[in-house]
This record gives structure tokens, sequence and C-alpha cells, in this order.
């Protein structure tokens, strides 16, 4: 592969093209240069005690929207709304108390509160990848569509540029501190660049991919899947024993990718890329890191997702008004922008604190609170209520993340999550799929027996809208195991319900087998009439033969005479009749017609309860 | 062989449900009622009856062995002979063969002959097929149902109003106009626009004030088809039912949609007009006939 690299000009800024290696006797050279050994960290440990007591701006706590005509902006938490005539191609960046966008061959740079713009260049058809700033010059690589058309550049804020180097290799994204830029590039290496001079001062050797240079909060960190600090430590980190930081891995819908590479350019389109990412904040503490909240984010289109850091448990969940656009870890708290225009702040248990509209559907969107500690006074409702609503409120296309929150579901103890899989079977909404896991999931259930019994109270109802029946043989299944005899006259009176499946009726018939009272005998000596001799398939023959076990064990003389005379009838299908034969032969069936339910569990059941 | 009109037949039914209704709503017979039209009829048939040879009396011990035979064809030629002999005693037999239950074929025909027996003691029998899995069965027994006049129909039927079988509901929404039952009017209204369309014959025979307003606001909403189901029987309900000033406002809307089904609708009001109606309903049906405002006395 051909690798030139051109440090083309240093426009116009005399002083700043004089060498200045002076203070940094182990400097490496001209930039990016292929011939460099690595010095075992020693180039960039200098520099990190140079620049040691050097700190970079936090960025500014705002929020940008991008529409087909403007930019949008709103300093956080409450700051007004401003706006830019004019858009941009790739995702604005906030750097510092700038924002730095691009559009028809100009980057330009706004100020974050107001919408100032401060200074425009040309940058010959280039789009924006990443930019930094501290505080005295903004840097930026910018690119084409197209790999090998990279530039590096460093503004002034009076709009001067004061170094500009273009690259056939592709630039990562930069940062920059104490007037020193640090580029990665080639996906191992970050070069640090005295913008003064032009010299590559140091250059560090990363054993990973390293393709983002990144300021947080005033630290700088490198790296792309995970993150190395530019810290004291920075010289092991070619040994991979620098202060680093990763999230843990797990499985998430649309696989988000948390930083993404720095080589890569985001177009403000449609485009998923946008919209299933990650968000973190890294925080160094003593000798080690950890990300802010002790959590991240995770964005499916209209979900956001909070998880912890240690082992990728979901801390909490959010559905939006529209897709996730841009989202960013606080000190305290997160921050999301979705395509509504509306900027949600979340504390760091993920409950509604407030934040912006933007005023217009957006394409494109970047929040940025890493400096921010985001306060609410709202109690966080329980995580299985948060799932179950934002299960309510997905869309039937969203089934990918509808899946993921069932199985978080399924993870917790809380009896609401019976209610929640309860309604998923209710709603239309919600894809078959779905509804049938749930449904299984349900006949798992052991606890929310109240929600049980109030769903069996519902039954299928056209003039009131109600057009699903109740998940009939899940919740007799569990009913059935948790021996709940409260719940036998509800599921006596769904059995004569004909707006049952076929298949869940049988399931309540087997669970009135173990469960029924004296109290049912009307229901079941009724269905046992009308299906006796009309059962036309094997789930109502098996339903007639499990009810008449009931009417054996709970009718006493009437119910057992009702099922002798059933079994001699010739009328009686064929099927029920050797099903009656069985039963009136089994020794002591009938004989306790008021005791209770047996305790032990009914084999049918826990066969059943495999079933959807 | 002639194919009719949809329009008439819908017109037609709904003129029998009123007819039906309006039986069901005469005053005990005597007095006054002997020289009204209806009163003479049901004499003449009385009199047809009297004449008619006497039926045997049914040999209900032999029935009885025949029904729990458990033999589907001995059954079936049983209930052929309780239905054919009409006599109500046969009511009880039938009803119990319900109760212990049987093939479909045999169900079918045992709430068939419940529902030419009509005797009302026979509702409590037929009530639970009315949720039976099969749905030729569970029509049936709604239409046995109506047919007996059962204490618990209306209620059966309100019920089944609320199921998830179509023709279920249709039969139940006009089976519940037949059988005047006014407390499934709120019912009634919420399945109108949801394609129960029979409903809204049932509401034209049961509406009073405010809610035959409330129905004629469903004209230009719904389907003019299953509206003119609903009009007739408006028309001709008495004063104390449904105002004649709704019904002269009714007439004009009517005139000014200007459609063939439009007049045709009212020729047959016209028609069917009960000679004790009101004048001025009347005559407004006429002038809007000929194309005059109903409301407007000077065109």
């Amino acid at each position: 592969m051909r690798r030139s690299f051109s440090l083309l000009t240093a426009l116009g800024l005399l002083p700043l093209t004089a060498a200045c290696g002076g203070n940094l006797a182990q400097g490496v050279g001209a930039p990016f240069s292929e011939t460099w050994q690595s010095d075992q960290g020693k180039s960039i440990a200098a520099l990190e005690q140079k620049l040691h007591g050097a700190k970079s701006p936090a960025a500014t706590p705002v929020a940008v929207g991008v529409t087909e005509s403007s930019i949008l902006g709103a300093a956080l938490p409450d700051g007004k709304v401003w706006t830019h005539s004019g858009s941009a191609d790739t995702l604005p960046i906030v750097a510092g108390d700038l924002v730095l966008a691009s559009s028809a061959g100009k980057l330009f740079a706004l100020e974050s509160k107001s919408g100032k713009q401060l200074w425009s260049i040309d940058v010959e058809g280039r789009k924006l990848r990443g930019a930094g700033d501290d505080g005295t010059y903004t840097v930026a690589v910018v690119a084409g569509d197209n790999p090998g058309k990279s530039r590096f550049v460093a503004v002034s804020r009076s709009g001067d540029v004061v170094r500009q180097i273009d690259s056939t290799i592709d630039l990562g994204y930069p940062a920059v501190k104490g007037g020193v830029a640090f580029i990665p590039w080639s996906d191992q290496y970050v070069s640090a660049v005295d913008l003064k001079s032009g010299d590559e001062l140091a250059r560090l050797l990363l054993r990973e991919i390293v393709s983002q240079a990144r300021n947080y909060d005033g630290d700088l960190w490198f790296g792309e899947r995970g993150l190395v600090r530019f810290d004291e430590r920075i010289r092991l980190a070619t040994t991979n024993q620098g202060t680093r930081i990763g999230l843990p891995a797990r499985q998430l819908p649309g696989k988000p990718l948390w930083l993404g590479s720095g080589n890569q350019l985001w177009p403000v389109n449609s485009s998923a890329r946008l919209k299933i990412r990650m968000a973190a904040t890294p925080v160094a503490e003593g000798d080690s890191a950890h990300f802010t909240n002790h959590a991240y984010l995770a964005s499916y289109f209209r979900v956001v997702i909070g998880l912890s850091d240690q082992d990728g448990s979901m801390k909490f969940v959010k559905s939006l008004s529209g897709d996730a656009l841009g989202m960013s870890a606080g000190q305290h708290g997160f921050g999301v922008c979705d395509s509504s225009g509306k900027v949600s702040l979340l504390t760091e248990k993920g409950s509604d604190a407030g934040g912006a509209d933007l005023g217009a559907r957006l394409t494109a969107c970047t929040v940025d609170v890493t400096a921010l500690s985001v306060e609410g006074s709202q109690s966080p409702t329980p995580l299985a209520e948060q799932i179950g609503q934002a299960l309510g409120e997905l869309t039937p296309d969203m089934a990918v993340a509808q899946k993921l929150l069932v199985d978080e579901l399924t993870k917790l103890d809380d009896p609401l999550v019976t209610k929640i899989l309860i309604d998923l079977t209710s709603s239309v909404k919600i894809p078959p799929d779905l509804r049938s896991a749930a449904r299984k999931l349900i006949a798992t259930r052991r606890t929310g027996k109240e929600y049980m019994l109030a769903a069996l109270e519902r039954h299928y109802d056209y003039v009131s809208d109600v057009l699903l029946p109740p998940p009939l043989g899940p919740l007799s299944d569990a009913l059935a195991a948790m021996n709940e005899v409260s719940a036998t006259p509800l599921l006596a009176r769904h059995l004569n319900d004909p707006a049952n499946e076929m298949a869940d009726v049988e399931r309540a018939a087997v669970a009135l087998g173990k469960l029924a009272t004296p109290a049912e005998y009307e229901d079941l000596r009724t269905f046992f009439a009308l299906y006796r001799a009309t059962a036309d398939e094997p789930s109502l023959v098996n339903a007639v033969v499990a009810v008449a076990g009931a009417l054996l064990r709970i009718g006493g003389p009437g119910g057992k005479t009702l099922v002798e005379r059933a079994a001699q009838d010739p009328l009686t299908q064929v099927d029920v009749k050797r099903g009656l034969n069985t039963l009136l032969t089994q020794p002591a069936a009938g004989d306790a017609p008021s005791a209770p339910p047996p305790a032990q569990k009914s084999p049918n059941v826990a066969q059943n309860g495999k079933r959807p | 062989m002639a194919v009719r009109n949809p329009s008439t037949l819908i017109i037609g039914a709904a003129l029998a449900l009123l007819a039906t209704a309006q039986a069901a709503a005469a005053p005990p017979k005597g007095g006054a009622d002997k020289a009204s039209p209806k009163a003479g009829a049901a004499k003449a048939e009385k009199a047809k009856a009297e004449k008619a040879p006497p039926k045997p009396k049914l040999d209900v011990p032999a029935l009885q062995k025949a029904l729990e035979s458990g033999d589907e064809a001995k059954t079936l030629e049983a209930l052929d002979t309780v239905a054919k002999n009409g006599d109500p005693a046969g009511a009880a037999l039938v009803e119990a063969l319900l109760g212990r239950g049987a093939s479909v074929t045999v169900l079918s025909r045992a709430i068939e002959t419940l529902g030419i027996l009509g005797q009302p003691s026979s509702g409590a029998a037929l009530a639970p097929y009315a949720q039976h899995r099969t749905p030729e069965l569970r029509r049936a027994a709604l239409r046995a149902l109506v047919a007996t006049k059962a204490p618990n129909a209306g209620e059966v039927l309100r019920h089944a109003l609320h199921g998830s079988d179509a023709s279920q509901r249709a039969i139940a929404a006009r089976g519940l106009g037949e059988l005047k039952v006014r407390a499934a009017v709120p019912e009634l209204f919420t399945v109108l626009p949801k394609d129960v369309a029979e409903a809204a014959q049932s509401l034209g025979v049961l509406c009073v004030a405010d809610e035959c307003e409330k129905l004629v606001g469903f004209l230009g909403r719904l389907r003019f088809e299953v509206m003119e189901s609903a009009i007739v029987p408006l028309l001709l309900r008495p004063q104390a039912d449904v105002s004649d000033d709704l019904k002269l406002r009714l007439i004009e809307r009517l005139r000014r949609m200007a459609t063939q089904p439009a007049n045709q609708l009212l020729q047959t009001a016209l028609a069917k007009f009960p000679a004790d109606g009101s004048p001025k309903v009347k005559q407004g049906i006429e002038r809007a006939l000929k194309g005059y405002s109903v409301t407007e006395e000077g065109q």
C-alpha cells in the first residue's frame, strides 16, 4: 500500500512554522514518519509529563440538531434554542465551547451557547470527521467520501489556519491539549504534533486499534473499542499496561458501536448507523478508570437502554418519541437527542430530568453532556414497569428490541413482570412471535397471582374492543402449578367461552381437573354436556376427559353417574368414551369428592407448561 | 328466477320486525281493539285452528325412551315427531336431551325443535348452546331463543352481541329488536358503526326520544343500505315514541338526498303508513315525494 504524507503548508504564520523542539529532547521528527522506531513509550511519556498541568476545556453541555436547511442548538440543561441557517453534511461535533460542522466544502465553527458563527474555512469539498479544542486552537480532521483525502487543520479562535496537513493515509479523530494535536492514524499510532512547529513531538503505539483521540472532561483518551488514558501510565500503554477502559461485551440489538472507527465520516442521513450506538464517558479514579454513572447507554432506534459498565446488566430503559440520534453520558446522568427534536436529560437511574425541544424534526443530532451533572427529583419507576412501558410504546417494527426487553423482563423477580407479560399477549401491537414468547413465559411465572386473576376476569368483548382473550392456557398452567384454587371460578367460566383458543381451553380444563371445587360443578357439567359428543379435535377430547376427571373428583354421586352414563352412551365421541372408561377404571377416582386439590404437581400441567 | 332488490329485502325485514314488535306491544284483546284488522286476523287464525283436526297426543314415555336411546336415527325421528306435533309437552323432553348433550346433528335438530315449539321454558336449556364452539349450533340456539321469547333470551342475546362471531352478532342484534330489549340500546349503538348492520334495524324499532335523534345522526355516516332498515320503522312508529318533528326532519333529509333509494324508501313508508299514523308525517312524505320541502309550507 502506498503511503505518502505531505506537510503541505503552514499557512501564512511564520512564527508558528519555526522549529520548536527545544523542550522535547526526545521528539520524533516529521509527522507520520514510517521509519519511526518504537521508543517504548518514552516520547509520549515525556510529553505527558510536559502537558500534565495543562487541561483542555471540557465540552460545553449542548445539543445540536441538523435539519434539511439548518442547524439548531441549545445549551443544556436550559439554554434557549438557537438556529444557524444552513445545514451540515456530517454529524456536528462539540469541541470545548464550539460546535464544529461542515457543509458544501466549508468547515465552520459556531459558538455552542449562541450558535454565532466564529469562523469558516475552505476545506476543498471535504467533510468533518473529528475535532477537538484546547481553548486556544481548534483541531479537526476533514476527509473526502473516498479514502486518501484526509486533511488535518488547526484553527485559531479568529479563524486563522495555523496548521494544515494533507495526508493520503486516513487520519482519525483528533484531540488537542496545550497546543499539541493528537492525531490517530493507521489504526495503530497517535502522533503528537506541535501546532507551532509542525513537528511530531511524540508518538504513541498501541497494541489495539486506535482511531480516536477524545477529550472527556479535560482528559485525553486514545483507542476505539477501548480507550487508554493519556496519563502517567501512558508509557506502559505499548505493553497494554496503561490506564485502560472498555465496555463489557454483551449482545444488544443491532450490534451498536460505542465510538466506532475514527476513520469514517458520519453523514447526516437516515442511516441506521446513527440510531444504533452506545455512549459512555470514561473517568479516572486513582490508578484505575471506570465510566461515569457506572453505566453506559445503548440505543436501538426508539429505545435507549442504560446498562451497567460492570456486567452489562440493564439498569433502565426508555422509549423515545423518535429515533435516538445522539447520546452522551454526563458526570451524572445522560442526555439523549431524538429525531422528533426532543432532547431528554436522564438521571443516572434513568428518571426524566427535563431537557429541551429543538422544535423541529431532525436528520441528525449531537448531544454532549460529558461535563454535566444531571439532577432530577423524580424517583425512578421499577425496572419492570419501565420495560413494560417501553414495550407498550414500541411499534411492531421494533421486534428485536422487544425481544431483548422481554428477555430482560424474565430476569426480574418482580410480580409486575407477570402483568407486563399478560399485557403483551393482549396487545394487537405486539408481533405474533413476541406474543407467543410472552405466553410461554407466563406459563413459567410463579408470582403475580393478582395479575393472573385480573386477566382471567377479562373475556373477549367485541362491544368493548377487547379483541384478544387473555392468555388462558399459560395462565392455567401457572395457576395450576401454584395450586391457586381461587382461580377456579374464573377458569371454569372461560371453559365455556368459545372465543378462547381450543388449546387454551384444554389447558384450563387440565388445570380445573386439578383445582376445581364443588362450586364449579355447574360450569363443568355444562361443558361436559356440550362437548362429550361433539368433540371434533384432540384438544377438545382431552379437555372433555379432564373435565370428566374433575366431575368425578368434586361431583359426588351425581358427577359419577353423569360420567358413567356418558361412557355408555353410543352418541359420546369415541375418543372421549375411551378416556372416560380409563378414568372410571382408575382406582379411587371420585372417592373424595370434596377433597382439596392435591398438592403435588399434575404431570399433565407440567407437560403443558412447555407449550406456548 | 326473480331477483329481489337487496334494499327491498332489508326494508321488508325491517317491516316484519316492526310488525312483530307492534304485535308484541299491542294491548290485550277486547274493547276497542276488536274492530282492528290485527284482532280480526287473530280471530280468523283461531277459527282456522278450531276447524283443523286435533293432533294426536304425544306418547311421552315412548318419545323419552327414543330420545335417551343413544341411537341417532331413533332420536332424530322422535324429534321430528315432537316438532310436527307441536305439543308443548314435548319441549321438556327435548330440553332434557340438550341438558345431556348429543351429536351435532341431533343437537341441531333438537334446538330447531325447541324453536318450533316456542316455549319460554326452553330458555334455560338453549342458553348454553348460544356459547357452543360449533358456530351452527350457537346461531341456531340464538334463533330458537328469539322464537321462544324465553325470559333469559334478552340477556343471552346481549351477551352474544359481545362475542367473536359476526353472524352470531347479527342474529343477536336482530333478535334484540324483535324481542324489544330496550336495555340493549346502548350496546346496539356501540356495534352499529362496527359492521353490525342489523343493529340499525333494531334501533329503528327500539329507540326513543334522543336515541332516535342519535340514530338519525348516523345517516350519511353509515352506508345508506344499513340505515334504510332503520328509517322505515322509525317513520311508522307512533308519535309517543318518535316525535313528528324528528320524522319530518328525517323525511326532509331523504328528500334532499334526491336519490333513487331514498325516494324508494319514502314510497315504501307511504305504502305502509298506518291508518292511525300522524297526518302531518304522511303529508310530509307525500310532499317530499313530489319534490316539495317538508318543512317550508309555502313552497
